[in-house]
């Protein structure tokens, strides 16, 4: 998939901008745009070891768990490695688990954000995932957030939920939320 | 210390628990009653009918977990497991995300225990205007009363934690209305972890209490199994086809289950029941199926305490304030209440990341959040959103959020705010993506009065469904009788939070209990003497 390869119906930034707020047939037509793109994954299988994500998808779910991460990624590469690979392996658990519309949506997203056209115009991302940083998403989770289109704030709202659900339910992080977890007595006495 | 479990127990007695995802061939199923669901209106309703005589079957969709399995009151774990779409469920532009539970107990196994009656107006509202019948307050006490004896409901008698304490102490100092939240709890152990299945049964959700009771009356419970489609023919249901699930409940086996009942009880929720009746393309002549689905739109102020608030333990919810629910304008009110915050849940209504993320996160210990529920569906501009399904037949939900309810909840984070500095907060931030944290009440009120009340940029949730399949004697808004019979299909129940006209204004479990014990005691009435006689 080349990310500039895009035929000359392909929306352009103005077009884009042009799109409603907040409106549901607005993914439809990026979706469709991406199809003609030749970029969706709907039918591609999942990568091996996972159960919804596809191998392209894998960089950008790393680089989602890290940017939402930020300064709370742990510091012993070995362990934020750990961290990530568990966050990536989340997120497969959660989008697996939604009902086939949102899945279908989700999907939408996904492929958009692995077009360049998109990615670079909505996102201000101009590198492919697989060779972008934590601040690149961190770039794009700013733009999304920022933007005036109530879709694009949706997208925001879902990767960031996605990212610190992943991230900040693992044991790992609980020390920077400074949460003991369950109360020691009773995971004692359950446990007993 | 050993808990009981109480299937293992079960089991070894002789209860008929089949996990339809072993089922290796296709089977016809009999009973006198299907039940769809294993939450609080099925739950409830199995124990009614099996006690009347009956044979009971129950279908769940999810899986069963006990006792045993919530002993690692691990968030991600249980989220990902006990709740609709691993927690990920949202209204179809996903505004809202809904926190609904998926499991043998649905709801009632991952509920915050709030018990509240159904309030007057609330019942008057429907009376008036769907023509219910015989739900008065005082025709309702009575079997809220019983379940409440049936599941132990009492005011929360333990001091509030930290968490709820600020609603408390807040509503006190500004000289507003407050109460201590009634509980289903026997011998709880104030763990603050109801979330995520109670390790010690005390909680008394339906999976250890109306369900072991029919189970011990020789109900059948069949999970990881989806009611697909109702077969309607000359004004009755004559059958019901469900398909087996695999072990993870995501994907069907290819096995199916035909179901033969005298009579039809869907109980899967306000989502999942309209679905059901719009995939069999039940009777509806005038539209109603799915229509008029309430929320309580949820909206959430966060603020930060210099002293210790710890959130993530102690009961999830012991306090309430409906001073604003019932407005004296007639407006929309909302009630408050307070969420537990284990770092999980916490971090995903926050909607940030990053650095500002991580710093939210290391105050999680020092923050109080408090979260107003809408009351929507009592006006015309608030008439709650629709459940339809899409070409696959699977359930959409959309909702819009129109003015009069973007303003009620600007209200709220206003009132949020205003007791939670009252209560001692050194900051305060609404829960939106354009809030910054305000050191006091005049920053709080010009920040607030700023917000861009929009979908996305403000942060809203929901955990409750009501309405789809509204009860009623009126025919054109109603899809169910005031007893819960289907207004075109003559053996045909609703039990379940679908059955509302509209919200509540509370909490749903109790009003769940009393409309479905009372309905399914007079199904019983209706059914039983048959059922005797053919014995």
């Amino acid at each position: 998939m080349s990310p500039d390869w895009a035929p000359a119906t392909a929306l352009d930034r103005r077009g884009f901008l042009k799109l409603g707020a907040g409106s549901a047939a607005a993914f439809t037509l990026l979706g469709a745009s991406v199809q003609l793109a030749g970029c969706s994954q709907q039918a591609t299988p999942a990568a091996a070891g996972f159960r919804w994500l596809t191998a392209a998808d894998l960089p950008f779910a790393r680089l989602l768990v890290a940017g939402v991460a930020g300064s709370a990624l742990p510091a012993d590469p070995a362990v934020a490695d750990a961290a990530l690979e568990e966050g990536v392996r989340r997120i497969d658990i959660c989008l697996d688990a939604l009902g086939a519309p949102a899945q279908k949506e989700v999907r939408k997203l996904f492929d958009l954000l692995q077009w360049g056209p998109f990615r670079r115009f909505a996102g201000g991302v101009a590198k492919p995932w697989s060779e972008a940083t934590a601040a690149d998403m961190q770039a794009l989770l700013a733009n999304f957030s920022a933007s005036r289109l109530g879709l694009l704030n949706g997208a925001f709202r879902a990767l960031a939920k996605i990212g610190s659900i992943v991230f900040w339910s693992q044991p790992v992080a609980y020390p920077l939320a400074r949460y003991p977890g369950p109360p020691a007595w009773a995971v004692a006495a359950l446990n007993a | 210390m050993a808990i009981n479990d109480l299937y293992t127990d079960g089991l070894a007695k002789g209860w008929k628990i089949r996990d339809a995802s072993t089922l290796t061939r296709d089977e016809t199923l009999e009973a006198d009653v299907v039940i769809v669901g294993s939450g609080a209106g099925g739950g409830t309703a199995a124990e009614i009918l099996s006690a009347a005589g009956l044979s009971v079957l129950m279908l769940e969709e999810g899986a069963l977990y006990t006792s045993r399995d919530f002993k690692a009151l691990d968030e991600f774990s249980s989220y990902s497991k006990l709740y609709q779409e691993a927690a990920g469920r949202a209204t179809s532009d996903g505004a809202i995300p809904i926190l609904q539970g998926r499991a043998v107990g649905g709801t009632t196994l991952v509920n915050w225990t709030t018990s509240i009656r159904t309030p007057a107006q609330t019942l008057e509202y429907w009376t008036r205007d769907f023509g219910l019948k015989s739900s008065a307050s005082d025709d309702m006490a009575p079997w809220f009363a019983k379940m409440e004896e049936r599941l132990g409901v009492a005011p929360w008698a333990a001091e509030p934690n930290a968490n709820n304490a600020v609603l408390r102490d807040g509503c006190e100092k500004l000289g507003l209305h407050w109460k201590t939240i009634p509980r289903n709890v026997r011998g709880c152990w104030n763990l603050g972890y109801c979330g995520v299945g109670c390790p010690v049964n005390a909680k008394q959700s339906m999976l250890v209490t109306t369900i072991p009771a029919a189970l011990d009356r020789g109900m059948t419970l069949v999970h990881h199994a989806r009611a697909d489609r109702l077969q309607f023919a000359g004004g009755r249901v004559n059958g019901l086809t469900v398909h087996a699930l695999d072990a993870d409940t995501r994907h069907p086996t290819g096995i199916t289950l035909n179901v033969r009942a005298r009579h039809y009880v869907l109980a899967g929720g306000a989502i999942n029941t309209p679905a059901l009746l719009l995939r069999s393309k039940a009777p509806d002549p005038h539209q109603r199926i799915g229509q008029r689905t309430c929320v309580h739109p949820v909206n959430a102020s966060l603020a930060v305490f210099e002293r210790q608030i710890d959130g993530f333990h102690g009961a999830p919810q012991s306090i309430y304030s409906d001073h604003f629910l019932w407005p004296e304008d007639g407006g929309i009110g909302y009630k408050l209440e307070v969420p537990p915050l284990q770092p999980m849940l916490a971090s995903s209504v926050l909607a940030r990341y990053g650095d500002a993320l991580a710093q939210d996160m290391a105050q999680l210990p020092n923050t109080n959040v408090l979260i107003a529920l809408m009351r929507d569906g009592f006006h015309e501009q608030s008439a709650g959103g629709r459940v339809r399904i899409d070409d696959a037949g699977q359930p959409v939900f959309d909702y819009d959020v129109h003015e009069p309810l973007w303003n009620a909840l600007r209200h709220a984070f206003v009132q949020m705010a205003e007791i939670q500095f009252a209560a001692g907060a050194k900051s305060v931030r609404p829960a939106h993506i354009d809030a910054e944290p305000c050191a006091n009440m005049d920053e709080a009120r010009a920040a607030i009065a700023a917000l861009p009340m929009r979908k996305h940029r403000t942060g809203l949730v929901t955990a409750h469904l009501m309405g789809g399949c509204a009860m009623g004697e009126d025919r054109q808004r109603c899809v169910i009788d005031s007893r819960g019979r289907h207004h075109e299909t003559e053996n045909l129940s609703i039990f379940d939070g679908s059955m509302f006209p509209s919200s509540i204004g509370a909490n749903p479990q109790l009003t769940i209990y009393g409309f479905v014990s009372r309905n399914a005691t007079a199904l019983a009435e209706a059914l039983a003497p048959a059922a005797k006689a053919a014995a």
